[in-house]
């Protein structure tokens, strides 16, 4: 385990995209709740695949299609020790987040639910989270439950006691919200769900990059998340099961490297977690994902983890100093996400102004619409911090908000 | 004044100015002349689709030319609509219509529009063409 100091300046030498000027201005990127960096090798790595072993795997002898099979399982076995899942059949590739919760929402829930059972998700869910579900309840006749939250932006878990019960079957859940960066108490919720029997799932994309994920000791029945948010490439992700009940699940998509025997009588299909990855897969992005999951596991975590969470109190006390900034979501328990709007102006407008200064951050609903209705606003600007952003960057945005109030009001 | 005077009238006023934060100063102060728009035009159907942000574009006919209500929650569209409106508002259908408003690129807004604001901009633009088409007589 690293165990030293965590230097940020060198840290920073890693990530080439950093060393830009964007609009004329260094670049400030704080829009990691879309999609990290990538560190330098992790490129290379990209890079290496292509230039030496690209080939098709699973299939074929030959000599590249072999090296390209042992890498990518190879790339399995290292997610499954990063999340500490027991068994490497229970780690999947899948295309991200999306995929994986909507693979569970179509395998599991389309083949188990019944009219009048419940699925409970909460007041801050990803939009990936609730239109699967919407989905299969359309399909089966079960019903979406909702855990409120409070304006804090923390889960009211008196409110989850009483929506937990007998009917629901599934309890799906964010254990980061990638609008607020609440971290919800997720085993909680889940020792709920576990007392009624209940399926339990957790959207785990943007709880990654901030800090050490366990499955065992979560004791989730799945855990998705995506490689792009944790330094990998976009279009590739994981979806974790307890193998017990992967190998109950039928498969949702059906192709090649699914199937066990194909006639056009009967199909018999693969074991899991081959069975759920129908058609060629996203070969380089799983291999690459786990170079970033490498880079990850080479940090100091516990330095990193300190040095966000004064990239956050920085961060928060600064933009409490400018009149007229509301900070949306103040839990108690945060991932270096802030969310916040202005008094009368439209996070659009100082959006647009940020971008001018070579600040790139997040203006919109993040693909949260009910928690910004919950708010009553059409929208916030979020800055979400990596390990690799500063405090000189946030003064950056600071200035550059004044600018933005100057030319707006 | 035609479109094309208006254009050229507009290219002259945003000549004026240097950098972005002057020009966008403009398209903001531009913005806030834009009449207050009744709340019988804020419905679903008068919302621009495309815009990251609310617009709202409708428009009246007086039998010769069309007359636009214009509205966003954001300065910066705001202000964008308003010198659209400038240039085509009060014109004929048929003008409106075949205008180029070569004025977006020439006065530099459109360089300083991200893709997806610029793909914004010319929704709003189509909307406000298809109102014109509205009024055109087969």
């Amino acid at each position: 385990m690293n165990t030293l100091p965590f230097d940020v300046e060198l840290v920073r030498r890693d990530f080439p995209i950093l060393h830009q000027e964007v609009n004329g201005n260094p670049l400030v990127y704080f829009d990691n709740g879309a999609t990290s960096q990538k560190p330098q090798q992790v490129i290379d790595a990209m890079v290496k695949y292509y230039s030496t072993y690209n080939a098709n795997i699973h299939r074929g002898v030959h000599h590249l299609s072999q090296l390209a099979t042992s890498a990518y399982e190879q790339a399995r076995e290292e997610i499954r020790a990063f999340l500490n899942a027991s068994k490497t059949e229970e780690i999947i590739f899948t295309s991200g987040t999306t995929d994986g919760i909507n693979l569970i929402a179509q395998s599991w829930g389309r083949n188990y639910l019944k009219p009048g059972d419940e699925i409970v998700v909460t007041a801050m869910e990803h939009h990936a989270n609730i239109v699967p579900w919407q989905l299969v309840c359309e399909q089966t006749g079960a019903v979406l439950k909702v855990i409120p939250m409070d304006t804090n932006g923390e889960l009211i878990l008196e409110e989850a006691r009483k929506l937990i019960g007998l009917r629901t079957r599934m309890v799906s859940i964010i254990q980061v919200s990638n609008a607020l960066g609440t971290i919800n108490p997720v085993r909680e919720i889940l020792a709920m769900a576990r007392e009624f029997g209940a399926m339990t799932l957790i959207d785990g994309a943007q709880a990654v990059p901030h800090f050490k994920v366990d499955v065992q000791e979560l004791d989730c029945d799945f855990y998705v998340f995506s490689a792009h948010k944790i330094l990998g490439p976009t279009g590739v992700g994981i979806l974790y099961g307890k193998q017990q009940l992967l190998d109950q699940l039928p498969p949702w998509k059906g192709g090649g490297d699914m199937i066990r025997t194909v006639t056009f009588e009967k199909t018999t299909y693969n074991d899991a977690p081959l069975r759920f990855e129908a058609g060629t897969p996203n070969i380089s992005g799983g291999i690459v994902m786990a170079e970033g999951i490498r880079y990850w596991n080479s940090l100091n975590h516990e330095a990193v983890q300190a040095y966000e969470k004064d990239l956050l109190q920085y961060g928060t006390n600064r933009l409490k100093e400018i009149e007229g900034v509301r900070i949306i979501g103040e839990a108690k328990e945060k991932v270096a996400v802030i969310s916040f709007i202005m008094e009368d102006l439209h996070p659009y407008d100082i959006g647009f102004i940020l971008d001018k200064k070579g600040i790139a951050l997040r203006t919109g609903h993040h693909c949260a619409q009910p928690v910004m209705d919950f708010f009553g606003i059409p929208g916030t600007l979020r800055a979400s911090f990596s390990f690799y952003n500063t405090q000189a960057e946030i003064d950056r945005m600071v200035d550059a908000i004044g600018l933005a109030k100057k030319m707006l009001q | 004044m035609s479109i094309v005077a208006k254009e050229a009238e507009i290219i002259e006023e945003l000549d004026m100015f240097g950098d972005w934060q002057e020009k966008f100063g403009y398209v903001i102060d531009h913005g806030k002349g834009l009449p207050a728009m009744d709340d019988q035009y804020r419905i679903e159907e008068n919302i621009v689709h495309g815009c990251q942000n609310k617009v709202y574009i409708a428009s009246e006919f007086d039998g010769t030319h069309v007359h636009y209500v214009a509205d966003s929650e954001a300065q910066i569209p705001r202000g964008l609509l308003s010198i659209i409106m400038r240039v085509l508002g009060d014109e004929k259908p048929e003008d409106i219509l075949t205008a180029d408003l070569t004025f977006i690129d020439k006065t530099g807004i459109r360089d300083n529009l991200s893709m997806q604001r610029s793909n914004g901009l010319e929704a709003m633009i189509r909307r406000m063409k298809m109102e014109a088409a509205k009024y055109i007589k087969n």
